[in-house]
């Protein structure tokens, strides 16, 4: 993934994740997310012209599926549910993830969030915040 | 749980978080990212829905509070 070192957060909440994602790295972020999370199945439900629709399909061919739908992956309505974990979104790439993850799996899913945009830290337990800003990052621990 | 119902859930939820950020979100990301698909989401349910699906939203706001009754900031 290339590096955008502008507008990026990372946090762990109780009873999951909060993130930035800058736009054209949602998709990314979403397989990045499947992958970590090393679910089967996952469900993407928007709003398209007054209508609800829900698309599932398996991790593997989960980045198929977002080209078929970038244009809903900004869009507040959607949701997208995998097998214990929902994450939400106000739109924009502002997302809240609702899962019972451990500590050390918030970390690692932070990590390797992180790396796909180039940058490298080594969280190991929360709670953490991570903002990526005008070239800056501050870590809170 | 009707699609309204969940969304209004979890866009409460993703104000929630915002709030407990180390850096505060600027009012116009609050205002877009949250506080407006919330609006959009509650005037569906009270258009659209039934009186249990208003309680569905409020038993999901309620649990939502319950999630951090317990965070400390200093």
């Amino acid at each position: 993934m290339v590096a955008y070192l502008t507008d990026i957060y990372v946090d762990s909440t109780p009873g999951g994740m909060s993130f930035e994602i800058p736009e054209v790295g949602i998709a990314e972020f979403l397989v990045l997310l499947a992958r970590s999370l090393a679910i089967r199945q996952v469900s993407l439900s928007f709003q398209d012209n007054g209508h609800y629709t829900e698309l599932t399909c398996t991790t593997n061919t989960l980045a198929d599926l977002l080209r078929d739908v970038t244009s809903h992956l900004t869009d507040p309505s959607l949701i997208v549910e995998f097998d214990n974990a929902t994450l939400y979104t106000g739109g924009g790439g502002c997302f809240s993830l609702s899962a019972a993850l451990s500590p050390e799996k918030k970390a690692e899913i932070a990590n390797a969030v992180l790396q796909a945009f180039g940058i490298t830290l080594y969280l190991q337990r929360e709670p953490f915040s991570v903002v990526l800003r005008d070239g800056k990052a501050e870590v809170y621990t | 749980m009707k699609p309204p119902v969940k969304r209004a859930i979890g866009h409460f939820r993703v104000l929630v978080d915002h709030a407990l950020r180390r850096r505060e979100p600027s009012p116009e990301h609050v205002l877009q990212r949250m506080v407006m698909p919330l609006c959009n989401d509650l005037r569906q349910v009270l258009e659209e829905g039934t009186r249990n699906d208003a309680w569905e939203v409020l038993e999901g706001f309620s649990q939502e509070c319950q999630r951090i009754a317990h965070v400390e900031r200093s």
